[in-house]
């Protein structure tokens, strides 16, 4: 059962990447061709899945948003364990004060809402789907941070780094080499987790209109603009809502087998 | 040399209670001996170890290898010095990287510290490992594929691969088989006489150390309680602590 459940889960990530890959190939219009005499229709033959109030083909939309969202989703994921991971291996390597620094300030991190910190620094850095994911990725920093902290704690009281200590290895080696692979499996699950948690960042930042600029088409963007239009077109807000949920989900599943999968290896070493 | 940890601190960290780890050690090893140290657990003797390669900072005291101060030594010249002095650990599940291939870990010393080509470092990493009675097929396989008699034959083929002057053996067989330590003591005692390095061999089983020491330590709570040649040890023990220990052996040990 749970393994039929994370099969789909992958079957709907690939079949989203593979729709974003072949977009231009897949969609059968253009997504920012209006046409303002068939706009808000509602699923029809032509229309799959209806137009939205600038008589813009929503399949389209919504393959060309895989695209943009999935990206988001990439790029809060590399701004995260860039900025996370390099300091989570510092400060679970030499606890003390550089821990103690760097643990600070992620705690400050955390403890500012995470969607008016990604405000703020849009607001500094400037409007756009770039700086906007690039805001969500310092917000999701502090998990990586922590996770990467703690295992990496972990790995260096076992033998090993002592002895790779011993046969004269520096201390960045050790790091790079022998305590970031041992440390890496609790960051896959943590990977999976944020990239579903980025799709929803990305979706409300580009909901409120900070994220994506129009008239390029997002999951987040579509669901703004469907909702403007409630009243005349409720069925905009599903294609939209429904890939969100999807691919939130999926990430969520695939974090979980491989919580799974990984949590039951071999103690290191055994 | 000593050593000691914090045991309390107060209010505003300041250390007030202090645990003596090793007190006032201070003994010399010649080349190509071994010198056990022994004691019961708790008594220092890693501690001892482990401050004489300097992988944990001694308080005050001096580490000399061949007229060398290693204290005085700054970590980067430290490092570089550690071809000279290398250690066998007492888990040998824990002692190589789980993800690391045999072949790749007997490699690592030598790529740290030997300007080689690869595939000669390859060679002589195939040659160790066959020398300590692995052949070929080990070097690709991972740790957990071995068993831990083969593993601490790793580890010292890996400590044999810079030639070092001295291996600190910190328990190197108590994890072992009954039946595997005879070989691998074996296997040391004649790596030793090929390449003359000097053993620290830290130990609390009285009966191998017999077998393969030249001069016993005998330390309890962090100090030197008795040091000499090992038969005179054990045939007149002065230290009440050392026929304490020598008396606990069980008698068919001596076989």
């Amino acid at each position: 059962m749970r393994k039929a459940y994370y099969y789909a889960a992958l079957a709907v990530l690939v079949a989203f990447v593979v729709l974003a890959l072949l977009a231009p190939w897949v969609a059968p219009y253009d997504p920012n061709a209006q046409d303002l005499l068939s706009r808000l229709k509602p699923y029809s033959a032509e229309h799959w899945l209806g137009t939205d109030e600038y008589g813009r083909d929503q399949l389209s939309r919504l393959i060309f948003g895989a695209r943009v969202s999935l990206l988001a989703a990439v790029e809060v994921v590399a701004v995260g364990l860039l900025l996370g991971v390099p300091s989570g291996v510092l400060a679970g390597f030499f606890p003390g004060l550089i821990d103690g620094a760097l643990s600070r300030i992620s705690d400050a991190l955390m403890s500012v809402p995470s969607l008016v910190l990604a405000l703020t620094i849009v607001a500094v850095l400037g409007q756009g789907l770039g700086s906007a994911m690039f805001a969500v990725g310092i917000v999701f920093t502090p998990r990586f941070f922590r996770v990467a902290r703690a295992s990496t704690y972990e790995v260096r009281q076992e033998t090993f780094i002592e002895a790779s200590f011993a046969i004269g290895c520096s201390w960045w080696r050790v790091a790079w080499r022998h305590v970031l692979p041992n440390a890496m499996s609790p960051l896959v699950v943590q990977i999976a987790v944020v990239l579903g948690a980025a799709i929803t960042a990305e979706a409300s930042l580009s909901f409120l209109g900070i994220g994506v600029q129009p008239p390029t088409a997002s999951w987040g963007g579509m669901l703004s603009s469907a909702y403007q239009n409630l009243y005349e077109a409720a069925y905009l807000i599903w294609a939209p809502g429904i890939a969100i949920a999807l691919t939130v989900l999926a990430f969520t599943a695939l974090g979980d087998e491989a919580r799974v999968a990984l949590g039951t290896r071999q103690p290191v070493g055994a | 040399m000593a050593k000691s940890y914090p045991r309390r601190r107060n209010f505003f960290g300041r250390v007030v209670d202090r645990v003596e780890a090793v007190c006032d050690v201070s003994f010399s090893l010649g080349h190509g001996e071994t010198l056990a140290i022994v004691g019961e657990s708790g008594a220092g003797k890693s501690t001892v170890g482990r401050l004489i390669l300097r992988l944990i900072e001694p308080d005050r005291g001096r580490i000399v290898l061949d007229g060398v101060d290693l204290r005085a030594m700054p970590r980067r010249a430290l490092r570089l010095h550690r071809r000279h002095m290398q250690m066998i650990f007492q888990d040998p599940f824990s002692s190589l990287d789980p993800r690391v291939e045999i072949g790749r870990s007997v490699e690592e010393p030598m790529l740290l510290h030997l300007g080689l080509a690869a595939d000669e470092r390859r060679g002589r990493a195939l040659a160790l490992l066959k020398r300590v009675g692995l052949d070929e097929s080990y070097a690709r396989r991972l740790p957990s594929g071995l068993s831990g008699g083969q593993l601490q034959r790793v580890a010292i083929a890996r400590a044999l691969s810079l030639n070092p002057k001295i291996i600190v053996c910190d328990e190197p067989v108590a994890a072992l088989d009954v039946s595997v330590r005879a070989q691998v003591l074996n296997l040391m005692a004649e790596l030793q006489e090929e390449f003359g390095m000097s053993y620290l061999f830290i130990s609390h089983d009285l009966s191998i150390v017999r077998a393969i020491s030249d001069r016993v330590a005998v330390m309890s709570k962090g100090r030197v309680m008795e040091i000499g040649e090992t038969e005179q040890i054990f045939a007149a023990p002065k230290n009440d602590y050392t026929n304490e220990l020598i008396r606990a052996i069980p008698a068919m040990a001596h076989g």
